[in-house]
Parts: C-alpha cells; sequence; structure tokens
C-alpha cells in the first residue's frame, strides 16, 4: 500500500478519555495514535464497550478528549472552538449512524438537502436528488423517515452524508440495525462511493466480514489500539 | 439567506405535522384571550353607553361662558355630535302665581343619549318621547305643575314671551346630578331663548355642550379639552357624576380585566407547556444539525425567526377564531339583554397578537435558545442534552413576559400586580407542595397489582415533567377560581346594593312641624314609618380661621366643593351606609361639643384633616366645629347621605328642613298627590326612573359578568386540555409498552387516571386555597367591597381539579388508547 504523507486526512496522537463514575475516574482511551491518509477505507474494531463508539464521537470533533490531538486535513481540531469545529465537521466530513439519526419532521430529500443549505450552496434540491437517485431511492424522496424501511432509512443517511462529498466519512455500526441482506447491500453502497468519490471511510463495527473488506482493521481492547493490519504485514514478512 | 432557510425549515415542519400542536395551542390561547377581550370590550363601551343616558350624552362641558367657537370646532373636528344647552334659575309667571324654576334651553337634538319621558297627568304613567319640546312650548316638572296649579294648556310666561305647557317632563337624561339643590325644572327648546330676553348682564346663566360619539374620539375630545386648563370649563362624564353608576362600572371593568388576565394566564400555561414540548422534540434534530456543521448561533437564529414566524401567524388567525368565537357567543345569547352592542375596536385584535406573541417568546425562547447547547455527541449518546427542567431561568422569562402581558391586559394596574404576586405565590406553594408529593409517594409502600398505583409512580418517574404539570394546572384552577369568586361576590354586592324596596322617592322641604304629621299620613295609607333626616343647607367659608378661597385650589371638584351649599344634617349615632375611617364617632351621651364629620372625599379634596376646625355659614349665621372623624358613605346606598354631619345639638338655631327617602310602589302614585296637596310646602323628588336605569344597568353589568365568566371557564378548559395533548408523549411510550406487555386499555386507564387525578386533587386543593386569598386581597383591596370566606371554593378546586383534569386527562389521552401499540411505538422511535 503506498501512502504519501502530504494526503494525511486524520492524524490522532496520544489520545486519552477519562470519564467521572460513580467509581471515580474510568479510563476509556488510553494513548492511542494512529494516522489514516486520503481515500484510505479503515475499519474499527472492538467488544462492546472498549470505547469504539467514544473514539469516533472524539475523531468527529462531538466530544472532547481528555489529553492528546487530533488534526483534520491537517488543522488541529481541538484548537478551534465548538462553532468551528461544527463548521469544520459540516465542510469535511459525512455521519452514517447505527441508528440513522434522520430528522422525522423532514422528508428524505430534505433530510439529503440539509447540510448543503446549513453550508448555504447553491440548488440543494438537484444535488440532493442526484445523491438520491445514485443510492435508488429516487422514487421516495418525499418520504419521511417513519414511511420507509429500515434499510431505506438508512439510504437517506448515507446520501445525506454523501452530499457533501466529504473528505473523510465516519460510520458508527451502520449495519447494526438491519438484516445481513441489506447490510450487504448499504455497505457495498458505501464502498462504492467510497471508490467514486475518493471519500476516507473510518467503520466502527462489530462485524469482522465488514471489516475485513477495509483496508486497515484497528481493534480497540480496554481502551488500548492494535493496528491489526500493521501487525498482519509484518507476520507476513 | 437565514430567514429564508428558517423560513424552508418551518414550512417542512408544518407539512410534517410536528408544529400542529403548538401552532393550535397558540390559536386556542390567543383565540380565548381575544374572544375575551372583544367581548369585553364591545361590553363595556354597550354599558358606557347604558351609563351615558343618565347623563344624556358621553360627555357635557359646563362653563359661565359661551363656548368659543375653538372648542366647536375641535369637537367637529372628532366627529362628535353636539348640542348647546343653557341652564340658568327664573321665575316662571301665572296668572295664579310666581315659581322659581330652573329654566334649561336645549337644541332639538337633546338628549343625546337616552330619551326624554313625559306624562299627560301628575304622577300619570311615562311614556318615552323621540322628540324635545317644539319652539313656542315649554315642559314642566311635575313639583312646578303643583306649585304653579298648571295643567297640560296653561299658559304661562318666561321673561317677555308666552308660552303653553304641553306635558309632564317625568324623566329627563342629564337629571341625574344633584337633586335637592335645584329649583323645579323648565324645559324648553333654545330657539326660544332670544326672545324671552331673560339673559340679561349678571344673569347666572350656566351654558353646557352636551357631547356623543365614538368613545376614543370622546376620550381624545375630553383629554383636548382638560388640557385647555381653563378653570372656567368643567368637563363631566357619567362616571363623574354619579357614584353608583361610577362604582358599578368600575368594578364591572375590573371584573372583565380580571377574566382577561385569566385567560392570559391559561394561555401562557398552553403555551408554556407546548413549548416545552417542541423543545424537547428538537433536541435530535439539533444535534443532527450540529453534527452536520450549524453552529450554536446559526440554530439560535433559526428557532428564533421560526418560532416569531409561528407566533404570528398563531396569533392572527388566533384573532380571527377569536373574533368570530365572540360574534357566534353573541349570536347564542340573542340580544345580549337587550342591548345592541357597538362595534368592537381594533384594541382586542392587538392585544391578542401581543399575548401571543409575548407569552411565546417567553415560554418558548428559554428551552429554543437552550437547543443550540445540544451536544452533537447527542447523535451517539441520547440521553445527553435533555431540556433542564429544573433550570429555574427557563421559567423566570416566561414568568416576565406573562407579566408583563398580565399588567397589559388588567385595565388596573392594583389588580394586575395583585394578581401577579398571587400568582408567583402560587406557583411557588404548587412546586413545594409538589415536591412534598414526590417524596410522599416514594415511602408509601406500593400496592404491586393496581394499575392506579403505577399511574401515581409515573409523578415519581417524571418528576420534573410532574411539578411542571402540577403548577400548570393549579395555576390555571387558582386563575379560574379567583375569577369564580369575584365574580360571586361581585352579584352579591350588586343584588344587596339595590334592594327592590330601596329608596325611590324623596320628600325635601319638610317644616319641623310637619313631621309628626307626615308620620300619620304615611300610617293612614299603611306605609312604613319614614325616616326623616333634618337638613340644613351650608357654604364652606374657613379651615382653621383661615378663609377658604376656591381659586386656592387647583382640582376642578374642590373648587365646585367651596363654590356650592352643603347638605347638611346631624345624627346622634353612625348611619348604617356609613364607615368611620379615621378618628372616632362622638359618644352618644354628649351633644353639642362641636364635633363634625365629614365624609372622605371632602376631606380629600379640600384637604380637610382630622383636628382641623371648618366654619360654615348658613345665611348669615356661622358655626364651627372641629372634625373628629373621617368617613366613607356608601354612595350605592340610594337613602340619605351627607358629606357633612354635625353632632347633635350643635345647628339647633339654624333654619331646618326636614327630607325623607322611601320606597313608593308606581301603584301608590296617589299617595303622593294627596301629599303635595295637603302640604304645598314640600317637594316630592321622584328617583324611581333613574333608580330603574341603574338597575338595568347593573343588571346588565351582571348579565355581562356573567356571560364573560362562562366564556372564560369555556375557554379555560379548552386550554387546559391542549396543555394535556402536549404532554402526551411523555406517556405513549409507557403505554404502548405495557399494552405490549400484555396490559389491557382498562388498565392504561386506570394509570392515566391515577396519575391525572391525583395531580388533578392536589393541585385544585392549592389552587382553592390559593384562590380564595388572592379574591379575597382584591376583593379588598381593588373592588373595595366586603371580604366573603367561602368555604366551598375548597371542595370545588378539589373535587374539580381531580375530576375536571381527569376527565381531560382522559381525553387527551384517547388517542393513546385507541391506536395500536405498534402505531405508537413507531411514532415514538421514529421521533
Amino acid at each position: 500500500m503506498s501512502q504519501n504523507k502530504t494526503d494525511s486526512i486524520l492524524k490522532v496522537n496520544s489520545l486519552e478519555k477519562v470519564v467521572v463514575g460513580p467509581n471515580g475516574g474510568l479510563q476509556i482511551l488510553t494513548d492511542v495514535n494512529f494516522e489514516i491518509f486520503s481515500a484510505e477505507t479503515v475499519a474499527i474494531t472492538g467488544p462492546s464497550g472498549s470505547g469504539k463508539s467514544t473514539l469516533l464521537g472524539i475523531m468527529a470533533g462531538l466530544d472532547l478528549p481528555t489529553g492528546g490531538s487530533i488534526h483534520i486535513d491537517n488543522i488541529d481540531f481541538f484548537s478551534l472552538n465548538e462553532d468551528q469545529r461544527a463548521k469544520l465537521r459540516g465542510q469535511l466530513m459525512g455521519f452514517v449512524f447505527q441508528s440513522f439519526q434522520l430528522i422525522p419532521s423532514l422528508t428524505a430529500i430534505e433530510n439529503v438537502m440539509l447540510p448543503l443549505e446549513l453550508l448555504g450552496l447553491p440548488d440543494p434540491n438537484s444535488a440532493a436528488k442526484l445523491v438520491l437517485d445514485r443510492v435508488d431511492l429516487g422514487n421516495r424522496i418525499d418520504h419521511y423517515p417513519r414511511q420507509l424501511s429500515g434499510g431505506e432509512q438508512q439510504r437517506v443517511a448515507i446520501a445525506r452524508a454523501f452530499v457533501v462529498n466529504p473528505k473523510l466519512l465516519l460510520a458508527d455500526e451502520p449495519t447494526g440495525n438491519l438484516d445481513v441482506k441489506t447490510g450487504e447491500k448499504i455497505i457495498s453502497l458505501l464502498f462504492d462511493l467510497n471508490r467514486e468519490q475518493g471519500t476516507t471511510l473510518v467503520l466502527v463495527t462489530h462485524d469482522p466480514q465488514l471489516a475485513n473488506r477495509c483496508q486497515r482493521i484497528f481493534r480497540i481492547e480496554e481502551g488500548l489500539m492494535r493496528d491489526l493490519s500493521v501487525q498482519e504485514s509484518s507476520i507476513a514478512s | 439567506m437565514l430567514i429564508q432557510l428558517a423560513l424552508k425549515q418551518l414550512l417542512r415542519e408544518w407539512r410534517s405535522g410536528e408544529l400542529y400542536i403548538l401552532f393550535f395551542a397558540l390559536i386556542i390561547a390567543v383565540a380565548a384571550v381575544s374572544s375575551v377581550n372583544f367581548f369585553t370590550d364591545r361590553v363595556h363601551n354597550a354599558l358606557e353607553s347604558q351609563a351615558n343616558e343618565l347623563l344624556g350624552a358621553d360627555l357635557v362641558l359646563s362653563s359661565d361662558h359661551i363656548f368659543s367657537e375653538n372648542i366647536l370646532q375641535e369637537a367637529k373636528k372628532h366627529n362628535l355630535s353636539v348640542v348647546k344647552q343653557v341652564t340658568f334659575p327664573t321665575m316662571v309667571m301665572t296668572d295664579d302665581g310666581n315659581q322659581l324654576a330652573w329654566l334649561k334651553a336645549v337644541e332639538s337634538g337633546f338628549p343625546l343619549r337616552g330619551k326624554l319621558g313625559t306624562s299627560e297627568k301628575l304622577f300619570g304613567v311615562e311614556k318615552k318621547v323621540e322628540h324635545m319640546v317644539q319652539p313656542g312650548n315649554v315642559w314642566f316638572e311635575p313639583r312646578l305643575m303643583t306649585s304653579l296649579k298648571s295643567s297640560i294648556g296653561s299658559k304661562v310666561k318666561l321673561g317677555v314671551k308666552d308660552f303653553t305647557v304641553n306635558a309632564i317632563l317625568t324623566s329627563e337624561p342629564g337629571r341625574g346630578g344633584d337633586l335637592f339643590t335645584v329649583a323645579p325644572r323648565v324645559l324648553m327648546n333654545i330657539v326660544d331663548l332670544e326672545e324671552t330676553k331673560l339673559i340679561q348682564p349678571g344673569s347666572r346663566v350656566r351654558y353646557a355642550l352636551l357631547i356623543a360619539g365614538e368613545s376614543p374620539n370622546v376620550e381624545v375630545f375630553r383629554e383636548t379639552v382638560e388640557g385647555l386648563e381653563d378653570p372656567s370649563i368643567r368637563v363631566q362624564g357619567v362616571r363623574d357624576a354619579r357614584p353608583e353608576i361610577r362604582t358599578a362600572l368600575s368594578r364591572a371593568e375590573q371584573f372583565l380585566g380580571l377574566a382577561a388576565i385569566t385567560s392570559v394566564v391559561l394561555a401562557s400555561i398552553a403555551i408554556g407547556l407546548s413549548a416545552r414540548r417542541f423543545a424537547q422534540r428538537h433536541l435530535d434534530h439539533c444535534a443532527i444539525m450540529r453534527c452536520v456543521g450549524a453552529t450554536q448561533q446559526l440554530i439560535t437564529q433559526l428557532y428564533l425567526v421560526q418560532i416569531l414566524v409561528l407566533g404570528l401567524i398563531a396569533s392572527l388567525i388566533g384573532v380571527l377564531v377569536g373574533y368570530f368565537s365572540h360574534e357566534l357567543l353573541i349570536t347564542l345569547l340573542g340580544s345580549f339583554v337587550g342591548v345592541t352592542l357597538p362595534s368592537a375596536s381594533y384594541l382586542p385584535a392587538a392585544l391578542g397578537i401581543l399575548t401571543g406573541v409575548i407569552t411565546l417568546i417567553g415560554f418558548a425562547f428559554p428551552p429554543i435558545i437552550s437547543l443550540k447547547d445540544v451536544p452533537a455527541l447527542r447523535v451517539l449518546k441520547r440521553d445527553l442534552g435533555t431540556i433542564d427542567g429544573k433550570k429555574v431561568i427557563n421559567y423566570l422569562v416566561g414568568f416576565l413576559a406573562l407579566g408583563f402581558v398580565i399588567l397589559l391586559q388588567a385595565r388596573d394596574i392594583k389588580l394586575g400586580l395583585y394578581m401577579l404576586a398571587g400568582l408567583i405565590v402560587t406557583v411557588i406553594t404548587l412546586a413545594l407542595s409538589a415536591y412534598l408529593l414526590l417524596l410522599l409517594l416514594k415511602t408509601i409502600k406500593p400496592s404491586q397489582h393496581k394499575s392506579w398505583w403505577f399511574g401515581l409512580r409515573n409523578i415519581i418517574r417524571r418528576p420534573v415533567s410532574s411539578v411542571v404539570q402540577m403548577i400548570a394546572f393549579g395555576l390555571g384552577i387558582m386563575a379560574l377560581l379567583v375569577l369564580g369568586l369575584i365574580r360571586g361576590d361581585l352579584l352579591d354586592e350588586w343584588h344587596a346594593s339595590i334592594p327592590e324596596d330601596a329608596p325611590n322617592r324623596f320628600i325635601v322641604n319638610i317644616h319641623p312641624d310637619q313631621v309628626e304629621e307626615l308620620k300619620a299620613n304615611f300610617a293612614q295609607a299603611n306605609l312604613p314609618q319614614p325616616m326623616l333626616y333634618p337638613m340644613i343647607r351650608a357654604r364652606l367659608t374657613e379651615i382653621n380661621g383661615k378663609f377658604v378661597d376656591k381659586n386656592s385650589y387647583s382640582d376642578q371638584r374642590a373648587k365646585q366643593m367651596i363654590a356650592r351649599e352643603f347638605n347638611m344634617s346631624w345624627a346622634q349615632s353612625l348611619p348604617h351606609t356609613n364607615e368611620i375611617l379615621s378618628g372616632k364617632w362622638w359618644s352618644s351621651e354628649k351633644t353639642n361639643q362641636g364635633e363634625i364629620s365629614i365624609e372622605k372625599s371632602v376631606s380629600d379634596y379640600l384637604d380637610i384633616h382630622l383636628n382641623d376646625v371648618v366654619k360654615f355659614t348658613v345665611a348669615n349665621q356661622a358655626f364651627q366645629g372641629e372634625v373628629t372623624s373621617i368617613r366613607s358613605v356608601d354612595w350605592n346606598s340610594f337613602s340619605a347621605n351627607f358629606y357633612v354631619l354635625a353632632q347633635p345639638g350643635m345647628l339647633k338655631d339654624f333654619p331646618t328642613t326636614y327630607m325623607t327617602p322611601f320606597y313608593l310602589s308606581s301603584q301608590q302614585s296617589d299617595f303622593l298627590n294627596q301629599l303635595v296637596k295637603k302640604y304645598p310646602n314640600i317637594t316630592v323628588i321622584d328617583v324611581a326612573v333613574i333608580m330603574a336605569h341603574v338597575r338595568k344597568i347593573i343588571s346588565r353589568v351582571t348579565s355581562a359578568v356573567e356571560y364573560v365568566f362562562l366564556f372564560t371557564l369555556l375557554s379555560g378548559l379548552m386550554v387546559l386540555y391542549s396543555g394535556i395533548i402536549a404532554t402526551e408523549d411523555e406517556r405513549s411510550l409507557e403505554s404502548a409498552v405495557i399494552r405490549t406487555l400484555g396490559g389491557n386499555q382498562r388498565q392504561i386507564f386506570s394509570n392515566i387516571l391515577g396519575e391525572f387525578v391525583s395531580l388533578g386533587l392536589l393541585a385544585g386543593l392549592i389552587a382553592a386555597v390559593m384562590a380564595s386569598i388572592v379574591a379575597a386581597l382584591i376583593a379588598q383591596f381593588v373592588l373595595k367591597m366586603p371580604v366573603s370566606i367561602n368555604m366551598h371554593v375548597w371542595a370545588l378546586g378539589l373535587i374539580g381539579g381531580g375530576i375536571g383534569i381527569g376527565f381531560l386527562g382522559f381525553l387527551g389521552s384517547l388517542k393513546i388508547l385507541t391506536l395500536s401499540p405498534l402505531a405508537i411505538l413507531r411514532r415514538v422511535s421514529a421521533a
């Protein structure tokens, strides 16, 4: 795998997360270090409660670390304030969640248009329609989330994530609420779009099959992170 | 871009149905407020106009000089009708003798309000006439007919001109003033005045302009005239002229204000609860927006624009609904006890919109502003970023807005402040009680198999929501109960104020030696013994040895008091319609100690205090005394009331006559004819017509109060219902889960009843306690009425609260009971 250091999209240095629980401080993440490059596909795996979602939340700037730093597109993410991070998120990132997180009061196309409108981009309608066509929902654009199946809702969420042409797409258990067949379709869609748009894809998943489709796999256990792909390549050599 | 995006989002939310509850709660709230306001505005104007019949006009300007053309132009500029009037004392001459009379010469448009009443024989049947006395004719008051032995068709001379008496003047709008001080009335058309040559230099002529028109125009005109600060012009509305009408109208107005406040409180509750729901349902929305790049500032701005636009549209629709529902109410009521209501002004519409927008801002902004703080991480952890129900600031802004709107609606700042203070104390009491209820419920051992117990446990499970709901219900019930209590007190007071057998005739000018004979006449006619009051007419000349000059007073009323003679009397004991406000009533054993008691308004206007020495003159004699008490007088009582009372014995050397008020039915009017024939010196004053008019006004005020109360009650129930709907989400999921796990509808029904009935019982009880206190304070300090303690209100609050809230809760939860659990689960999970 050839990697050019100038293409670094996400760089995590000495990341720590401690939360205060009923029995004092609880270490969720310990000294996490890794770097992800443009157009890579990366899986983060690990048992429940290992800190996968916490890591994803911090990478997205939704949560704050207690130590360390993250650089997104060479910008020190946590040197920015909350609003600046939100803006950067809107410009650079897309999200796909296990529970879809569509706005129930908006139709499919309105959900997809939302990030474009917030960025003030012209003609959000055509762009949203195009991407909904791409996820095969061109005939359901005026349906509300409650009128769509789980797989369809997730495809709307994917369309919403890709509509801004993000450099980085973060997905939290994107197939967790779907049956196997629908899940496979969603994953194929994610990988297709990754290829078409050159988006970096970071997936948090329990699913080993899904993880294996990614170029790199990280595993978190008890807050410590290992890069399994590096391990594999060193064993192979 | 921001407004465009906000409107776009608003439209989308509207299409999705997400805004319906807030929107409709707002419409109902604004409709309730504005329909009450439209109704009260029109009823107020109608009552005012009815009352003005007593004055013959909406406003009377009077002066010793002819009015300048400028004032007439000013009246025309405001589209007001004007009738000129001239009054002065003059001798009426007939072949049988002469008599001093009080001549009133008026233009043909007289009266501008009300109708003249005439009859063809003395104390005969009165008929209302549309026309004024024609030139060449005069109308006489009955006592002038008696003293001049005139009859219809008699020829009389006024000045140098001859006239024919062609009717007996039985009632005359504008005659409501001081009945005892003026000579009997002669009514003439003003076109004849010049030919009489009665007005000569030095004549005691009083010129007046009677004014009528749309009430805002009249008010503006009044302000303009008063702004001239011309001391020679006296401005009088009906309230200045008749104390009993003034009291009835101002109390009615205060009640209408209270009804408006009540509807505002109810409206705020509905808006507050709906806004809270709106914010709660937008938590995820905000988290997602933050996730996809929206800044905190953008989120705040977007919601603020949306809420403002929503508030304006809903308020406009609310005002329209309010207008049509009050029209419907009026149609349903038929002719409002025979009165055509004047058209509504724009004020209720403006107040309605203002109320809607301000209460929405007050109650919706805090939770909406806190939406910007919803962490984006909520997309991953749903328990993050809930609206903090314990944040006092969230409610404080709402209360400030509510306070502002209450003062705006109150029409009486004191009333608004009392109500506001009552609401604040009620909120604190309700919050503390709700907290104690939570503690109590936690300690009670659960009854495992009872559904209602599950309902009670709901209160503990959703502590913040339960406290908010209890405060909301309690406030609503409290406001309605205060209105109900004040209504009851007002009606009792009015029924008591003019009993059926209240005196409707006065005999004045009775000589002391005629007193016993007169009593015997009453006994012979099987009439109750009359109460005879001594009366002398005296002028105030000195206060503490200093000559009283009317020009040293700036107030018109004070000037009048100095200029005219007081009706004085003496009494051993305090009259039952009087109350000592300061000082002490004289001891019953002592006489002639030089003690004087004055009425409060005399004390206020003339700046006379306890222990001041006041000197009066009667003809050329003088007497003085020390003010030892200041009294309030119930002017509504229609009995003999006096501004100044002296200790018995003080006035024994002064020329005294007696007067008596008494009740005489219309069938017994012949008694008066006999009396007048027997004692030609006495004067009979008939106040039956005025009393009937006052009774009519009070009965209309009473009806208005009843209708407004019912209307407010109805809108209150609707508003509380919409408040319950607004909390539906919280119960939906639970009910769906219970049904999924095998619970039946009856269990869910008991569950809902358990929750609402217990909240309603406690809220109702506290509301009743607070309502009794607030109503008592308002009665005593604002309406100045005796305080009555109504124990039944406690039962009403308790039972009404329990049953009412239970029933509304059941109605509001019907959807939960009827929808399939799957539909509810889908709906809740999609939200």
